[in-house]
């Protein structure tokens, strides 16, 4: 996920720098690709956030739960 | 501008009383540093929200967006794609690791740490570069906006900043963050509506009327930033600094869990998110409605863009509305200020008291009572130093400082930060280097900073999945871990055959050294 972020993130400010004519194409009316780019880095974020949380709350915890217990049970963090 | 004095008032006495009640309540050094640790989510979210959507976001990113067109909406990207970062590699594992600040971590992962004082360094060199803009970024919007004479309206900030602090620690610095949060996320819901409403709730029409006005290249990367490693390497400082920032680090350990920690930096990057979106609207909607040229008259910078669009929505210059609407958006952007500066404060004096005084000069051997003495008489002195610089630093190009202080936190702290959480064998002499260099590498580009950072945290990713195996299991422990350092192999070893698992697994990692390390000692 930190690569997809990254790449989503670097990558557009790098067709920032070096591939204005791309970012200039027209999507709707004046709102170009850039503009757009921006509004899907946005989204991705928000995507990213959640499915780390459900991610975490799912797969993650259940598994330090395990290994917690194999180690005589710490009873989570503090 | 007699309405926003009023306003202004309204927010200091509403502030001031909450710091009095938090004050009654803040006795322990856990309450003073962490708010006891009881936040829930949501709060630690919006004091968080708090604490990053600074004065330099709130006013200059609508402002970049206003006078140079996406380039300013691709600055007001950064800090949300950063808490991406944040949310990954850096909350849960730091809320489990640390108890007050980014020198515990190191203190707990090193038996002699000569580290400690690298992080206080850094810590302290951060806040200060991030604190001295904003002080003089207060000076100058409160002279700006009710006429009160620079150092005065400086001395203003810095006043009741020391109040918030020194009396109530880090429950009054989140309710005033807390507080400013809601007002500034209300104020941006109202401008963000009125936009609409005058545009019919096409926001397309921003974009076409920016378009026939400044023609098409206003719309186009490039107007403010030329150079595309600049575009680049601002981008690295972000995604990379936030998580270096002492006092956003300071806010993870006011919540309960790292489970918490969690859910407060969801909470934070939909509120952030939907703010940071909206000032680029507030951008554009300022360049169509009231004109680059009328902003540039306000101030040069363009920092005045939404306090003039606000103006225009609310009915223009010297009507009722237009005067309330100025005034209200002025007072949030002074509060604004003044949380962000409480904040600062709060984590450089828990900096200084708790690594420095306590930890280094003392060996942690001090009454509690004692180190909360010694927190709040250190609040004062920065408090003091922060106005004096703030008063030194008038004329100085603002926005250049704050970035300065993203890039120190990105070049030395972050590093120092992942490799003390990620990298099991990562020494005392690694630590002092990695600051070392970081710092010095300040006399190059922007860039290379940025990159250098990259480049070691990926390096040392890889160092560490591929050294966790399941013989770690059977071998001695090390020079400088003992207990600590056993346990925390039994935890990486039996996740290790879980292939891509294996990072997500030492990220939950550090919390059982905690358990079986540090928590029984």
């Amino acid at each position: 996920m930190i690569i997809i972020y990254m790449v989503g993130y670097i990558g557009l400010t790098t067709l920032a720098g070096f591939a204005k004519g791309f970012l200039a194409l027209k999507v709707a009316g004046a709102l170009n690709l850039g503009f757009f780019l921006i509004a899907c880095n946005y989204a991705l974020s928000l995507i990213i956030a959640l499915a780390y949380v459900r991610i975490a709350n799912t797969t993650l915890d259940p598994m330090v739960q395990r290994v917690v217990s194999a180690f005589g049970g710490g009873g989570g963090p503090r | 501008m007699s309405v926003t004095f009023g306003i202004f008032i309204l927010i200091l006495s509403v502030t001031l009383g909450i710091t009095y009640w938090a004050a009654r309540r803040t006795h322990t050094t856990s309450d003073y540093y962490a708010a006891d640790s009881q936040l829930t989510a949501a709060q630690n979210g919006f004091a968080l929200a708090g604490d990053w959507c600074s004065a330099a976001a709130f006013l200059g990113f609508s402002g970049l967006t206003a006078l140079y067109g996406m380039d300013g909406a691709l600055y007001a990207l950064g800090p949300l794609v950063a808490f991406c970062t944040v949310l990954l590699l850096v909350a849960e594992p730091l809320r489990n690791a640390g108890k007050f600040t980014l020198g515990d971590v190191i203190l707990y992962r090193m038996q002699r740490p000569t580290a400690l004082l690298a992080a206080i360094g850094g810590t302290v060199i951060v806040n200060f570069a991030y604190l001295m803009p904003q002080m003089a970024g207060a000076g100058l919007l409160v002279k700006l906006l009710t006429g009160i004479p620079y150092e005065t309206a400086v001395v203003l900030v810095g006043v009741a900043m020391i109040m918030y602090v020194t009396f109530g620690g880090m429950l009054a610095t989140t309710w005033v963050q807390i507080v400013k949060a809601i007002l500034m996320l209300a104020a941006a819901a109202v401008i963000l509506m009125m936009v609409l409403a005058v545009v019919r709730f096409d926001p397309l029409a921003l974009f076409s009327q920016a378009e026939m006005r400044y023609g098409p290249q206003f719309l186009l990367p490039g107007n403010y930033l030329r150079n595309p490693f600049d575009q680049i390497s601002l981008g690295l400082g972000y995604v990379l600094g936030l998580a270096g920032l002492p006092h956003v680090m300071t806010r993870f350990y006011t919540v309960p869990d790292a489970k918490t920690a969690r859910r407060s930096v969801v909470w934070v990057m939909f509120l952030a998110g939907f703010f940071f979106a909206g000032t680029t609207f507030f951008g554009l909607a300022g360049a169509d409605f009231v004109g680059q040229d009328a902003i540039r008259a306000a101030d040069r910078g363009g920092n005045l863009t939404l306090p003039l669009l606000a103006q225009y929505l609310g009915g223009g210059a010297g009507s009722w509305g237009g005067e309330v609407m100025l005034g209200f958006v002025s007072a949030v952007a002074v509060a604004t200020i003044l949380a962000v500066v409480s904040g600062l404060t709060l984590s450089t004096s828990s900096a200084i008291a708790h690594d420095f005084y306590v930890n280094w000069i003392r060996g942690g051997h001090v009454e509690e009572r004692q180190e909360v003495w010694i927190a709040r008489l250190s609040s004062v002195i920065i408090g003091v130093l922060a106005i004096a610089l703030g008063v030194l630093a008038q004329g100085v190009n603002v926005a250049v400082l704050v970035i300065l202080a993203i890039c120190i936190a990105a070049s030395a702290n972050f590093p120092v930060l992942i490799l003390s959480l990620f990298w099991r064998r990562f020494g005392e002499r690694h630590s002092c280097w990695a600051r070392v260099v970081g710092r010095t590498g300040h006399n190059g580009s922007c860039g290379t900073r940025g990159r250098r950072g990259l480049a070691a945290r990926q390096s040392n990713d890889r160092v560490d999945a591929t050294r966790i195996s399941r013989r770690d299991l059977g071998r001695a422990p090390g020079r400088a871990g003992r207990g600590k350092r056993v346990a925390f192999r039994h935890v990486l070893a039996p996740c290790a055959h879980r292939g891509r698992r294996r990072i997500a697994a030492t990220l939950q990692a550090s919390h059982f050294e905690l358990i079986s390390g540090k928590g029984t000692s």
